[in-house]
């Protein structure tokens, strides 16, 4: 994705809302799972997307100079938008969904670093977000196929 | 991955094969446990300890299982292994975060392909199958994970080496 055309304000706030709805979207799905093993896994997602939302607070708060932070309903910047998880969704689909937001997660992060000189912390930090929403989308992965492939040997349907 | 590689089991007894997962399960805990502790970047050391967190909660469940299908017997773990899996040893002093990752991979496919066998010892739509079928995928899940952070590492020479933004706290 071409993100020289947004200002690095816009970068920034979508990187956070994405992030803060990527943590509420593995809270969600944790709780509305019976499969502890499954719970403790989209914690820790929800846990990993809550660092990267307070590194990336205080990128946006050194490189804007604002200091409070007002996440946008909608911005320039497009970004994958979370619907709030509904109890008739199948397990199957939530992680297809979860899935498909951290592959433009990574993308996003991947294509954020380039906006920082090459060997800068930034660049650094960023493109390691990149790499490690593709290990959230590995870690899904797996899941599914393995959803898919067993239909539901263990109970993973929502609450 | 050869994700199609069958382990045979069929040699040894039932209360071999558990006691192997729950030795298993305490070695890879164990070296998680060590990993962590070397680690300076603060996300690899959350994810390492994720690992440990969940090989114990394997170790946990197949004690479950044990004792449900031996109650009369006393839960001894082995030492090492009955049924020969790579060993997981604690790294020495000195020795590169690569190579505790490597051989990780190796245990974690190991792991996989031991509890894809071990479940063909129950009942095709029993729960102790079930389980143990999500197992072998949860350590498919583990090796993919290593494997994402060591192609990083590949790529870039930083990976477990001091940097200080990582292990800033938020």
């Amino acid at each position: 994705m071409d993100l020289s055309k947004y200002k690095m304000e816009d970068l920034f706030l979508a990187a956070l809302k994405a992030e803060t709805e990527s943590q509420k979207m593995y809270m969600t799905l944790a709780q509305k799972t019976e499969n502890m093993l499954l719970r403790n896994k989209l914690l820790f997602l929800a846990d990993e997307e809550d660092k990267h939302l307070k590194h990336i607070e205080r990128m946006f708060r050194k490189e804007t100079g604002i200091k409070k932070v007002r996440l946008p309903t909608s911005g320039p910047v497009p970004y994958l938008a979370i619907e709030p998880p509904r109890a008739s969704l199948s397990a199957v689909k939530m992680m297809g969904i979860a899935i498909e937001v951290e592959k433009a997660a990574m993308e996003f992060y991947g294509d954020f670093a380039t906006m920082f000189p090459v060997g800068s912390d930034e660049s650094f930090l960023l493109a390691y977000f990149s790499s490690m929403e593709r290990g959230h989308y590995v870690l899904l992965g797996t899941e599914l196929d393995f959803l898919k492939k067993a239909n539901r040997p263990v109970p993973m349907t929502l609450a | 991955m050869d994700e199609g590689m069958k382990m045979d089991l069929e040699r040894y007894s039932l209360e071999e094969i558990f006691l192997t997962a729950i030795r298993a399960e305490m070695d890879a805990k164990e070296l998680y446990g060590a990993l962590s502790k070397r680690l300076e970047n603060v996300y690899m050391k959350d994810k390492i300890l994720f690992l440990a967190g969940e090989e114990e909660k394997h170790r946990s469940a197949i004690e479950r299982l044990y004792k449900k299908k031996f109650p009369k017997k006393k839960l001894t773990v082995p030492k090492r292994t009955p049924v020969p899996l790579p060993e997981l040893t604690l790294p020495e002093k000195g020795t590169p975060v690569s190579v505790v990752l490597e051989k990780a991979m190796k245990a974690e496919q190991a792991a996989k392909e031991f509890y894809e066998a071990f479940s063909t010892r129950f009942p095709e739509k029993s729960v102790e199958r079930k389980l143990l079928i999500y197992f072998s995928n949860m350590e498919l899940g583990h090796f993919r994970l290593l494997d994402a952070e060591k192609e990083l590492m590949a790529r870039e020479e930083w990976f477990d080496t001091e940097w200080p933004m990582m292990h800033a706290g938020p």
